[in-house]
């Protein structure tokens, strides 16, 4: 591996989280312009199903991700496992993020 | 002694009682959202004030001992020691708690359908703000009659720039942006005069734009109601 | 040659003209001490105002000020604060610290940081000419609309807003892009990333947040102008526009923009505090952590400025968490520098006396920032005196402590001479405890229901007491920070003389200098460890000794060393500028832009903007093997080639970072069109495209071709074939021009009601910004074959095509995702 690929690992999981948080924002505007429900729906409705299922797609990805950066930390020369493991490490922060961000999906109504 | 202690206290109390008093005062709630985020800043006063001490405490005593003897090979634990517990766990766990307050708070003040709630219009112009109650066709200025114990929802509007509505003992703000509508629920639990201010800066006479919110008893209201639909509405 | 002999040579080379000449100085540490004095000086101006505000709440229904200078006097001290002060002042120090921690003699763009300053100063002045006038912006700092659109201000307050600090901006965007190219490209040989002193990390990401966050601010306030001077209705809901929009942007900026300011002054704690406590700092990683996460996440908490704007609760619950999440990389350096002390022997004395202020002041405001993340009770307390008092705990917390912690620090390097102890003592006092009085109950102010930027309040509210007492607190911190500026001036005369490395630091900025050289180091010494002056002390004397590398002169270049990104690994020698006045030059002619826009005589602001187009172009010829910058000379070695004579160089990467920041303002662009689209009450979408497909489909063909031209040739030129390479950069303008001349046919054709359809007007601006970019990106090509022509460009110098080529990439990106997003997608997706 090279070792602008690395950098790439140390904003990836970050700038996954940005995209993530992109499409979660963005969505729910673009969703409830397009189809809100009415409030006593509460919070099982479909636009939360989407952004529900969003989350926990990103949480995953992330996640993997993090697990594949620390088992690579041995193979790598030595000058270059910090960086690996900050990867590591930032990966599984930002799937944390995802999660923790996404969590009132579960809780509140979409669109009031 | 006993006496005088408990005198004092009751001296203290109150004091501290008028302090937390006003005619604006969100620590002096007279309605539910108030009620709920007044009680979310006690308990977030109680445990943010224990946080700064016990860090600010940490950082003194840290700054006060020679550390110097610690070998390096225990470093490495103990700076991960140092940032797991207090650096991630220690924040973690006050905005898991403060959340698990704070999120279902937020979901009891949204306009839920209900069978009693009232509808009031409100639109602010620089500066003032016209009241009307479109079940009953009345029209008021810089002043708005309510019922007691009755959910009311804020139709607010703007016709120039952005304002924001705010009644203080009442509940949370809203803003007033030109193009569309927000909806603010809120409600008072005893009769009484609840001033409001614009809340967002809209130019010249914005310290000024001020209006009341008058809670009335079911009965009150009701005759106030009756007496402003006989009048003919050009008089005003 | 002999040390003294090269001393001698080295300040021959690298010294400010003198006298008038050193309006054309582009040396680093000049350029960082003029911010840092500038700075001072509007934070003076800021205070001044403050204290006439406090003045006017110390009791209620005073008419001292009445509401109209009141509004001015609040949106000036904000703006001078935020704009004018806190940001420059460390960009200052930044610019000024950072080739010395990193072992170069300047930074890698020396006639930017000039034109970032001559930016500043001039924009600066332009502001403040309007409070002298009478006429200041008087909208607040956040100049929302309606209220700051030409309806509701009428007067020019709003523009001089606009244009001025899209002038400052500017210095903020070149320091930007140079700190970071500077830190990736020209460290000390053997200093890797994980090797540079933390405080370049800090620097690292408060530069890349600039680039991605000050864009989205420099499109609103064009956005906002052109509103105003044109009547294009981007943010008036009646042509289809959205005024909420506007908070979008200005706070898409706005909040990294906090962490921009906090980022370099938390630097100087973790600076400072490994020094004092006498051990390298614990954590290093961890703060690397808490440092990348702090710049990606404070990208994603703008909404907690809106909460009251009526977003759907679970839009503004992501919005908190984000917020709240951001107090764990905090949480992460307050326990990195606890355990520092805790595992150290501190010494006391005056900059940690201020990180200690620091600590409890920051804290404090960190814990009520977090309050404020919780939705409902920011309901209540949103724009009321809690946040007032929020806002000025962390900003006085986490940005003035931490940099008078690090100007007392630093003193002794850019004077020669110490701090004195007992005036210091009263400074910090006072402004410790003023400080606090003015604030910590002014969160009770808020609570009691005190709304912000009102001009007076009546006497019955319970609110008297507490602004009586937050008006003389303010007075006494007033005097303890005059008592801390006295106390630096007057040190310059009196203050004790230094000793070499006086604070025993481990960094290398101790070893240029007590004050330094304009050239920093004489030679260039290879660093492998993070703390050079503890492990290697004779350093201090083996590198003006001229030990080690680059320690030769007699070519009179100005030069420092290249190095790879991560590895640190020697590439290259940069050849830099020397004194030069087309920085000055170009920003006095945009300052007659500027003020020709501000009195709308637009001739005037044309002829402007065509000077400075000419001095910039002519900056740009006086470049590679140009005779003013690097011409050839006989013992060039072909190892370690000069960069202009190599495929790459700072040049290109400070290519690239530019074009990163010009494509956040352009997803800014996007996202309002996407904005208004979905969002917006009145907006329109006509049925059809306005602008002809065939002939956008033509030019886009047109572009394609070019790019696809220029990178072949760029790409033989880098085998080393230069044939015909004058002809087919003409070819390339050619298409160009070809392509621009089809697009402004579109534009000219297109019947767009641009006063009347927000629609209209952002698909206008568009094509502008398209249009923009190809003619820019054509005139260079055009230059380059020019300089073909004379030689500056060949196969032996295959430079600065390379530099121009990522141009045309973006040019053809964006062109193409203009026409799908902007034309395409309404077509797919039905108006």
């Amino acid at each position: 591996m090279t070792r602008s690929h690395w950098m790439v690992h140390l904003v990836g999981g970050l700038t996954l989280w940005c995209l993530w948080f992109v499409l979660l924002y963005g969505g729910l505007g673009i969703m409830c312009s397009v189809a809100s429900p009415p409030l006593a729906a509460g919070q099982w409705t479909w636009i939360n199903g989407v952004l529900l299922i969003l989350t926990l797609a990103f949480t995953v990805l992330l996640v993997t991700l993090a697990r594949w950066c620390w088992y690579r930390q041995e193979t790598e020369p030595s000058e270059l496992q910090v960086y690996v493991r900050l990867s590591s490490a930032l990966y599984g922060m930002s799937a944390f993020a995802v999660l923790a961000v996404g969590l009132p999906v579960g809780v509140l109504p979409p669109c009031a | 002694m006993l006496k005088r202690l408990a005198n004092s206290l009751v001296v203290a109390s109150s004091l501290f009682l008028t302090a937390c008093s006003g005619p604006m005062s969100t620590l002096d709630p007279a309605g539910p959202s108030a009620r709920m985020v007044s009680g979310l800043w006690w308990g977030m006063f109680v445990v943010g004030t224990l946080v700064l001490v016990g860090v600010v405490w940490l950082w003194w005593h840290a700054m006060q001992r020679d550390g110097q003897s610690t070998a390096d090979e225990q470093l490495q634990e103990k700076q991960n020691r140092w940032v797991i517990w207090g650096g991630i766990a220690l924040p973690t766990a006050a905005i898991t708690v403060l959340l698990a307050f704070g999120i279902p708070a937020g979901h009891r003040m949204l306009p839920w359908p209900a069978g009693n709630v009232m509808e009031v219009h409100v639109e602010a112009r620089q500066w003032y703000w016209q009241v009307h109650y479109p079940e009953h066709d009345i029209e008021l200025l810089n002043e708005i009659y309510i019922p007691v114990n009755t959910p009311i929802d804020f139709h607010l509007t703007s016709q120039d720039v952005i304002h924001s509505f705010w009644v203080p003992r009442l509940g949370g703000k809203l803003d007033m942006i030109p193009g569309r509508t927000n909806v603010l629920r809120l409600e008072a639990d005893a009769p009484g005069t609840y001033q409001g201010q614009c809340a967002e800066f809209c130019g010249r006479a914005h310290a000024f734009m001020k209006f009341e919110v008058i809670a009335l008893s079911a009965e009150d209201f009701a005759a106030w109601q009756q007496e402003h639909e006989e009048e003919p509405k050009d008089e005003r | 040659m002999s040390a003294d002999q090269l001393t001698a040579r080295m300040h021959a080379i690298w010294a400010n003209l003198p006298g008038w000449g050193q309006l054309a100085a582009v040396n680093h540490t000049s350029i960082g001490k003029r911010f840092m004095v500038t700075g001072a000086v509007f934070f003076v101006i800021g205070g001044v105002l403050a204290m006439l505000l406090r003045t006017q709440l110390a009791l209620p229904m005073q008419t001292i000020i009445d509401a109209d200078a009141y509004n001015q006097l609040f949106t000036m001290h904000g703006t001078v604060m935020m704009f004018l002060f806190a940001i420059p002042i460390l960009e200052g120090l930044a610019l000024y610290m950072i080739p010395k921690l990193i072992g170069a003699r300047d930074l890698v763009f020396p006639r930017i940081s000039s034109l970032g300053y001559y930016s500043y100063l001039f924009g600066g002045i332009i502001l403040m000419s309007s409070l002298f006038l009478g006429v200041a912006p008087d909208s607040g700092w956040f100049m929302y609309t309606p209220l700051s659109s030409a309806e509701f201000s009428p007067g020019p307050g709003s523009d001089f807003w606009l244009l001025g600090i899209t002038f400052v901006e500017i210095s903020a965007m070149a320091a930007g892009v140079e700190l970071t190219v500077s830190i990736l490209k020209s460290r000390a040989p053997g200093m890797t990333l994980t090797k540079m002193p933390i405080f370049c990390w800090y620097i690292l990401a408060m530069a890349l947040m600039i680039v991605f966050g000050f864009p989205p601010l420099i499109l609103a306030s064009i956005l906002l102008e052109l509103e105003r001077a044109v009547g294009m209705p981007f943010f008036a809901v009646a042509g289809g526009g959205d005024p909420i929009l506007w908070q979008h942007l200005f706070w898409l900026f706005g909040h990294p923009e906090v962490y921009i300011i906090f980022l370099p002054a938390a630097a100087v704690i973790s600076t400072v505090i490994p020094v004092f406590a006498g051990r390298p700092i614990i954590g290093y990683r961890w703060l690397v952590l808490a440092i990348i996460l702090t710049a990606f996440i404070s990208f994603g908490l703008w909404v907690h400025h809106m909460f009251t704007v009526g977003i759907p609760q679970l839009a503004q619950a992501f919005f908190s968490i984000a917020s709240m999440m951001v107090a764990i990389p905090t949480a992460i350096q307050v326990f990195v520098w606890v355990a520092t002390l805790w595992h150290g022997r501190v010494t006391y004395n005056l900059p940690m006396l201020w990180v200690f202020g620091f600590l409890m002041v920051f804290v404090c405001g960190g814990l009520t920032g977090v309050m404020l993340a919780l939705v409902p009770f920011n309901w209540q307390v949103h724009d009321t005196h809690f946040v007032v008092a929020h806002l000025h705990y962390v900003l006085i917390g986490g940005m003035l402590y931490p940099l008078i912690a690090g100007i007392y620090y630093w003193l002794p390097h850019f004077s020669g001479r110490m701090p004195s102890l007992r005036m210091g003592l009263w400074g910090f006092w006072l402004t410790f405890i003023g400080m606090n009085a003015t604030f910590l109950l002014m969160h009770l102010t808020g609570l009691l229901g005190m709304p912000r930027r009102i001009f007076t309040y009546s006497g019955d509210m319970g609110w008297s007491w507490l602004n009586l007492l937050s008006s003389v607190g303010g007075f006494v911190m007033a005097f303890g920070l005059g008592l801390v500026i006295l106390d630096i001036i007057l040190h310059f005369r009196f203050g004790e003389k230094a000793k070499p490395n006086p604070w025993q630091a481990d960094t290398l900025e101790w070893a240029t200098g007590t004050p330094p050289t304009p050239y920093n180091f004489a030679s260039i010494p290879d660093i492998d460890t993070r703390h050079p002056l503890w492990e290697k002390p004779e350093l201090m004397t083996s590198i003006p000794a001229g030990e080690h590398r680059l320690a030769t002169i007699e070519h009179g270049r100005r030069e420092i060393l290249g190095t790879s990104a991560i590895t640190g690994k020697l590439q290259a020698i940069y050849h830099l500028p020397t004194n030069s006045y087309l920085p000055l030059l170009a920003a006095l002619s945009l300052a007659v832009v500027c003020i020709g826009l501000l009195i709308r005589v637009y001739p005037m602001a044309l002829v402007g903007l065509l000077v400075a187009a000419f001095f910039l172009f002519r900056w740009s010829w006086e470049n590679g093997s140009h005779p003013a910058m690097a011409p050839p000379t006989p013992d060039e070695d072909p190892s370690l080639p000069l960069h202009s004579r190599t495929t790459d160089g700072p040049g290109r990467w400070g290519m690239i970072v530019t074009l990163m920041a010009d494509g956040a303002l352009y997803l800014a662009l996007i996202f309002g069109w996407l904005y208004l689209w979905t969002v917006s009450p009145e907006w329109q979408m006509p049925g059809e495209s306005l602008l002809s497909v065939p002939v956008l489909l033509v030019s886009g063909v047109l572009v394609t071709v070019a790019t696809l031209l220029f990178h072949r040739l760029t790409a033989a030129l880098n085998q080393g074939q230069a044939h015909g390479l004058q002809m087919k950069l003409w070819l390339v303008t050619f298409v160009g021009f070809v392509h621009l001349a089809l697009l402004i046919t579109a534009l000219v054709q297109a019947p767009l009601a641009i006063t009347e359809s927000a629609h209209d007007a952002v698909l206008f601006f568009v094509v502008i910004y398209l249009l923009f970019h190809s003619l820019l990106v054509t005139v260079v090509t055009a230059l380059q074959a020019l300089r073909v022509k004379y030689g500056y460009v060949s196969a032996r110098y295959p430079y600065e095509p390379n530099v121009v080529r990522p141009l045309w990439s973006y040019t053809l990106g964006i062109y193409w995702c203009s026409v799908a997003t902007f034309i395409f997608l309404p077509m797919v997706w039905g108006a």
